[in-house]
């Protein structure tokens, strides 16, 4: 009889391995952090870092929150290149009255010299029971106030969207740290341990301009960083080439099964080896749940209508309808992150993004009809299906414009000084507006935020301590407010 | 016994540190230190070697502590163990087979002196500069691009990566090593490696396009200063940036006083590197242009002012106003600032397109025209790379502050605990403030207690896994004290007493038992219970192989790997060793990035050893790996028999025989997957104009592929323009190729036209031009230029590309793209800037229309009409230009249009179809390379044991 191909089990010890509690692997920065705890106990300063307890053979399993949670999953809605505050959430009535003066104490700013005030490029009007004003440029959105917390006065520390990209991203200037999705995985997990914990769904139009730093993992372990991919674009090595798919794939993951588990059976109290083989196995599944959840095949028509994904006449457009149902069917299965992207770098300056330089009056309106029904589809729809009761929706962008034209072109430029993001969904305190800039839009005047407070807000609502959540690298306990941040209470439902 | 002397010595020391220094500085300075702090033990005075050991002093070390366990060491490893461990540590490749049978055979004899041969033969093979390179690399956070989004390639960084791999094969002592990569130019800075070493603190990130030049400096200096700490005296300073240490005793001030060591620095952008004749090539070369290259730059200035007036004004009040005072009057810190407007000013510069500026003043243009004439009457200007180095940028100082409340000035000093003498600074006869250099010596004195004890950990951590000090960049109070103090100190001893080489310290430890003990062995209960994490070494740790280890490998494994010694980087999919793989920040190679290699942000002192399902998909299926498989099929399947092929692969993977059971299920592997295959499928049917009129060449990927013998000739300069429609892209990374002239390896120079598909690394659908031609540095290199244009399918568009090939390194691709079925549909462009300075001789390869000489990446369309010219035509000569102009006489090479009878205009024009090649592997290889795949991916290829 010829040897069957059918794997054997696993031995007791190889089990006993797996099922471990406890991995100290990486005993460097297991015992850095115990030692690091009994410091702080010692000199009674902070509160020790919350480790989570990382299975090597299920490091996606759900893990414990610091304290209740008021939201379990996120849907991130970034919008790149800076999208202008004041003609859209910012409503700001002195630019009327000001219109074509000068700023008083301009500045130069990114490109340069500055021209006169501009008033709102599109008109703003009450929105929902709160009269929220918000203008038309962005109608849809607008029509959510009441379920909307604005937040108006955050500050980024840089006029550069790279940098300002990956700071609001990942709470640093520098890039090589890890992105709030990569820490929200690395702490907690995900529901669903057969789609990933993270994903990052890219426009239609291509990558942003910070590309991988948005979702990067940097010095947390690889399992945590995000995954891109998007209705049109498939994750990575998903399919075998082609002449190894089928039965040919299924036979060899079998040979190499049997070799891996007789290779564990020599080294039974290897648990890295084990999980390995675990390692395999969840790689299959993802092979078949990931095409399930990215075919949009059996969303009815009206649907498809509701997101614009059918709109024939602007392929971006339809894209990011679609990206937009694919956000809502990850979040349906219990994926703990979904950072949606509205922008891309692929055609430079203003064209694939936000980036209202030369004129955005002419600009602005083309990404406006990409943007607005879709995310606000997608938004109405989690509230539809109770979703909203567990998600946590926050729209941003990685700093304002200015109130004035540039010198010499109808577009406004960069403003780290002010700008606008909100927040909607589970535990957030809505209707609700939060800060103020200053009578132009210009610099954040009344409870200025800086980002590190932004983060600490949604690490709050998640049931995380921005202040314990940290990881121990380089001999320092890293953390996605660095040494700052402030939980904004007054957000919190 | 021992233990107590050693508490003795340590005591006496200590005191004799801590009271003798400090007749000139009080002990006030360390009031404030608690008793707890001045008795960190990592600045405790290394305690001297006073024993003698009657074996091997490791094996005395590890054994004791081990004892104090009631543990043991395990059984010694026996030959195929060793050889494998030994190898892939020290060189970071398998043994080969006839390496492994003479191992053994020594080993037969006489073990000791088996592993004595073993090991001198390794740390003499330049595989282990290569291996033990990539160490040093992560721990300088080494990468080859700037980071942000521009990413862009610092093309002279790889000197740096073949300057390591240099010291290292020539057992540079360490501490010269340390001075060189500090302070190289104050040295010596006529000496080659010196100053390339000095590229170590230029290796951080760096945003171009940053207009808070404040800032910017501000944060290349903390990197500076963070990566010097954490390198070399293994301390994490981040934390005293904003406040004196929490943890550790290190101030706020002491971290601004080591920063003020560095803080003088710049990055000088004009110091070429050749050879000397190469380099008196070039000043002759600018002595016979200096007056024409004046009468231009005369011509140009206005222009220029301008320029740089639209930059500088877009930087904060003050910097500009820094910027234009006169450059006696700037401070050292303004200049440096200044220096950081300059490179936004010259990046600016080097986008002005000159032509079009002069167009409206005939009488300027002639000039530019006539002068541009006269300096190309010279010999070119030879091409040499710009030195990636460091130096101060004058003798004064830059002044450094301490930030906070109050702002204070502060000097270089160490560390305020170690209350030692202020270091003597003297500027050197370079134009330098001396500073770095005090710095490097007091880092290589032989007192210093941290810098030995940092790198002998480091050596010791990548021969075991972890360190003695797990925390190998830190080994402050957050991090680990060390398992092994005494043996941490010995072997600092020893580095010093044998002149700081680090090949002394991998012969002691190599040949120790305690690193020849075996790795497989379980543990026991009281293991489990005492030592879980085997710190402590009862047995060889079990490891995962690394990235680069994974990669090299599996080449070697293949039959593929190629020797390289230095130069440039190379693109993931060739065959040399991963050391030499491109390091870009935001593009990394997948392979080593999935298997954890740094991605050069930050100092790296470990690696994760992350199992992922990224990893799991990337082996499964990725093509690289199945390509190392059917290239290893290819290799064994000449065996006589499909036994013997299947033991072959077996030993040639794992370094051992394959058993009974493994021959029998890999056999029955192969019969069921002959058994599966159904007979080859014709390709599929292709769609095909029927009804319609033919007015274009249609292109599939079944049509005999249509080539002409002889290629063009292009220069320095062309364009490619085609009207054509692609229906669609193919399901993997295949180009969609309309044009190319290329024979597919990456070694000969070549281009092609097309757009990518599905799986492609580059967004699908993009608008590429592939270019392998020579760099700045004279090396072959590949590359993808891709749009970033993203062209819908099924539509006939317009595409051109006209390629600048500018031996001064400032070349271009510029893409246009045109739908022409859409009405008004705007022109898209995209200038892509590249490396490639020259391409030699293409010529004599065969020009293919549709695909390629390699096959696969066929078009998959038709084709109306294509025109090739060189020089590149401008916009206003283009097909689709409304005058319609023709290009100056002779620029059109060749201008084919199909709008009639395709197939004539083909024969007329010399064009021959090919008959398509013949399929290189047969069902049996394949079945094979199915079975080599499942090997390369198993655990046992990937762990040693």
């Amino acid at each position: 009889m010829k040897p069957s191909l059918q794997p054997k089990e696993l031995s007791p010890a190889g089990m006993s391995m797996l099922n471990r509690r406890s991995f100290l692997k990486h005993s460097s920065t297991a015992l850095g952090s115990m030692a690091l705890a009994g410091l702080l106990a010692n000199d009674g300063l902070l509160g020790a870092p919350i480790r989570p307890e990382i299975l090597p053979d299920r490091p996606y399993a759900p893990r414990k929150t610091h304290f209740p949670a008021k939201a379990k999953q996120v849907l991130l809605i970034y919008c790149t290149g800076a999208v202008s505050h004041v003609d859209t959430f910012d409503y700001k009535p002195e630019l009327y009255k000001r219109h074509d003066t000068p700023l008083p104490g301009a500045v130069n700013t990114f490109q340069g010299e500055n021209g006169n005030l501009i008033r709102p490029l599109w008109d703003f009007h009450p929105r929902g029971n709160c009269g929220k004003m918000t203008s038309d440029l962005l109608p849809e959105l607008g029509s959510l106030a009441d379920d909307v917390a604005y937040v108006h006065s955050l500050t980024s520390k840089t006029n550069t969207h790279g940098p300002g990209e990956t700071y609001m991203s990942t709470g640093f200037i520098l890039e090589g740290f890890p992105s709030m999705g990569a820490w929200t995985s690395y702490a907690l997990g995900t529901e669903n341990e057969n789609l990933p914990a993270f994903v990052s769904i890219p426009d239609p139009r291509g990558n942003p301009q910070a590309s991988v730093n948005n979702w990067s993992n940097a010095f947390l372990p690889a399992q945590f960083q995000g995954t891109p991919f998007s209705a049109s674009k498939e994750i990575r090595n998903l399919q075998a080439p082609a002449r190894f798919r089928g039965k040919a794939d299924r036979d060899g993951r079998d040979l190499l099964k049997f070799f891996n588990e007789s290779h564990l059976q020599r080294f039974p109290g290897d648990s890295e080896l084990a999980a390995r083989i675990a390692g395999y196995e969840l790689a299959a599944r993802m092979q078949t749940s990931i095409p399930e959840v990215t075919d949009l095949s059996d969303e009815p028509d009206y649907v498809l209508k509701e997101y614009a994904a059918d709109d024939p006449k602007n392929q971006s457009r339809a894209g990011f309808g679609k990206n937009c149902i694919l956000a809502r069917r990850l979040l349906e299965r219990g994926v703990r992150f979904v950072q949606l992207f509205n922008g891309s770098y692929a055609m430079g300056e203003g064209v694939g993004n936000w980036d209202g330089h030369k004129s955005i009056k002419a600009q602005y309106p083309g990404h406006a009809h990409i943007l607005d029904q879709p995310a606000a589809a997608l938004i109405r729809d989690l509230k539809r299906r109770g979703l909203l009761n567990d998600v946590l929706v926050v729209w941003c962008t990685e700093f304002g414009r200015m109130p004035t034209f540039q010198k010499g072109a109808s577009g406004r430029d960069h403003n780290p000084a002010g700008f606008t993001a909100w927040m909607a969904g589970a535990g957030v305190n809505a209707p609700y507006t939060f800060g103020a800039t200053d009578e132009f839009g210009w610099k954040a005047e009344k409870d200025v935020l800086s980002l590190h407070d932004f983060h600490a807000t949604i690490l709050h609502l998640l049931g995380l301590d921005h202040e314990r959540l940290s990881y121990y690298h380089n001999g320092i306990e890293r953390r996605l407010t660095d040494v700052h941040g402030h939980v904004v209470s007054d957000l919190i439902a | 016994m021992a233990r107590i002397f050693y508490i003795f010595l340590a005591t006496l020391f200590a005191n004799h540190f801590l009271f003798s220094k400090s007749a000139t500085q009080s002990e006030d300075v360390r009031a404030n230190f608690s008793e707890r702090e001045k008795a960190w033990w990592a600045i405790q005075p290394i305690r001297k070697n006073t024993l003698n050991f009657p074996a091997n002093p490791v094996d005395y070390f590890v054994q004791e502590k081990l004892e104090s366990k009631e543990l043991e060491l395990s059984p010694q490893a026996g030959p195929y163990e060793f050889i494998r461990r030994a190898s892939f540590d020290l060189i970071g490749l398998p043994p080969s087979e006839g390496e492994t049978k003479a191992f053994t055979d020594s080993w037969k004899k006489n073990p000791e002196t088996a592993k004595k041969e073993l090991i001198e033969k390794l740390l003499a093979s330049p595989a282990y500069g290569e291996r033990w390179a990539t160490h040093w690399l992560d721990v300088v956070r080494f990468a080859e691009s700037d980071g942000y989004r521009a990413d862009d390639f610092r093309s002279s960084a790889y000197l740096y990566r073949d300057y390591v791999i240099r010291s290292l094969n020539q057992d540079k002592p360490y501490d010269q090593f340390v001075r060189e990569q500090l302070a190289g130019d104050e040295i010596d800075p006529k000496n080659f490696d010196h100053m390339i070493a000095t590229g170590f603190l230029r290796h951080g990130v760096y945003e171009w396009n940053q207009r808070n030049a404040r800032m910017q400096w501000e944060l290349i200096l903390n990197e500076m200063t963070n990566v010097t700490g954490e390198v070399f005296l293994g301390l994490g300073m981040g934390c005293a940036q904003c406040h004196d240490h929490k943890f550790d005793p290190i101030l706020q001030k002491d971290y601004y006083s080591m920063q003020s060591f560095l803080s003088s620095v710049w990055w000088p952008e004009d110091q070429n590197i050749g050879k000397p004749d190469q380099l008196l090539k070039l000043q002759q070369w600018e002595a016979e242009t200096f007056e024409v290259r004046e009468k231009l730059m005369e011509l140009k200035k206005d222009i220029l002012k301008g320029n740089e007036r639209i930059v500088v004004k877009q930087f904060p009040a003050d910097i500009q106003e820094m910027y234009y005072k006169k450059p006696e009057e700037r401070t050292t810190h303004e200049q440096q600032l200044v220096e950081m407007v300059n490179r936004q000013v010259r990046h600016k510069s080097t986008r002005i397109k000159w032509e079009e500026k002069f167009k409206k003043n005939e009488e300027l243009k002639k000039k530019y025209d006539d002068l541009n004439l006269e300096l190309a009457s010279f010999s070119p200007k030879p091409s040499l790379p710009q030195a990636f180095i460091t130096t101060d940028l004058s003798v004064r100082p830059a002044r450094t502050f301490v930030p906070g409340k109050k702002i204070q000035e502060t000097f270089p000093e160490f560390l305020t605990l170690l209350n030692l003498p202020s270091p003597k600074i003297e500027e050197t006869k370079h134009g330098t403030t001396g500073r770095r250099l005090a710095l490097a010596n007091w880092i290589t004195s032989p007192d210093n207690p941290l810098s030995t004890r940092v790198i002998v950990n480091r050596v010791w951590q990548k021969h075991f896994g972890q360190g003695l000090v797990t925390t190998a960049n830190d080994f402050g109070f957050l991090g680990e004290p060390p398992t092994h103090p005494a043996l941490l100190d010995f072997l600092s001893n020893y580095l010093i007493q044998n002149d700081w080489k680090l090949k002394s310290l991998h012969r002691l430890i190599m040949l120790s038992d305690t690193y020849g003990q075996t790795a497989r062995q379980e543990p026991s209960d009281k293991a489990s219970l005492q030592d879980p994490q085997n710190q402590l070494l009862w047995r060889f740790p079990p490891r995962r192989l690394s990235a680069e280890q994974i990669r090299d490998a599996m080449l070697f494994t293949s039959g593929e790997l190629k020797t390289k010694s230095g130069g440039s980087s190379v693109d993931g999919n060739s065959p040399h060793r991963s050391v030499y793989v491109k390091k870009r920040r935001n593009s990394p190679d997948r392979i080593l990035s999935a298997f954890d290699a740094p991605a050069g942000f930050s100092s790296s002192s470990e690696r994760l050893d992350t199992t992922t399902s990224t990893q799991a998909l990337l082996l499964r299926n990725n093509p690289w790996p199945h390509a190392r498989a059917q290239a290893m099929a290819n290799k064994f399947a000449k065996s006589e028999s499909t036994k013997s092929t299947i033991s072959k692969i077996f030993k040639s993977a794992y370094g051992r025989p394959a058993t009974q059971a493994e021959i029998e299920l890999s056999q029955s592997f192969l019969d069921q997957w002959l058994n599966n295959q159904e007979p080859n499928k014709e390709p599929q049917a292709i769609e095909t104009t029927t009804g319609k009129s033919i007015d274009s060449l249609s292109l599939y990927e079944n049509t005999p592929r249509i080539y002409k013998k002889k290629g063009i000739e292009l220069g320095t300069s062309w364009t490619i323009e085609a009207i054509t429609r692609l229906d669609h892209i193919h399901a993997n990374a295949y180009v969609n190729t309309l044009l190319s002239q290329w024979s597919g390896s990456h070694q000969k120079a070549g281009w092609t036209f097309g757009i990518t598909s599905a799986k492609s690394a580059y967004e699908p659908r993009n608008f590429i031009m592939q270019l392998i031609g020579e760099n700045i540095g004279g090396d072959t290199i590949y590359r993808v230029i891709d749009s970033n244009l993203q062209i819908p399918l099924g539509k006939t568009h317009y595409l051109s590309c006209s390629v600048t090939l500018n031996p001064k390194g400032d070349s271009y691709v510029h893409f246009v793209w045109k739908d022409l079925e859409t009405p008004d549909s705007k022109v898209q462009e995209a200038r892509i800037k590249h490396d490639i300075i020259a391409l030699q001789s293409v010529s004599s390869d065969k020009l293919f229309l549709g695909g390629r000489s390699t096959g696969q990446h066929f078009w998959n369309g038709n084709i109306k009409r294509f025109r090739i010219s060189s020089p590149a035509i401008s916009q206003e000569h283009s097909l689709i230009s409304k005058n319609n102009k023709a290009p100056d006489q002779g620029a059109a090479k060749l201008d084919l249009s199909f709008a009639k009878s395709p197939n004539q205009v083909l024969q007329d024009t010399g064009f021959l179809p090919r008959t398509t090649p013949q399929k290189t592997s047969s069902p049996q290889s394949e079945a094979l390379a199915a079975l080599c795949h499942v090997i390369l991916t198993s655990n046992e290829f990937l762990y040693l044991h």
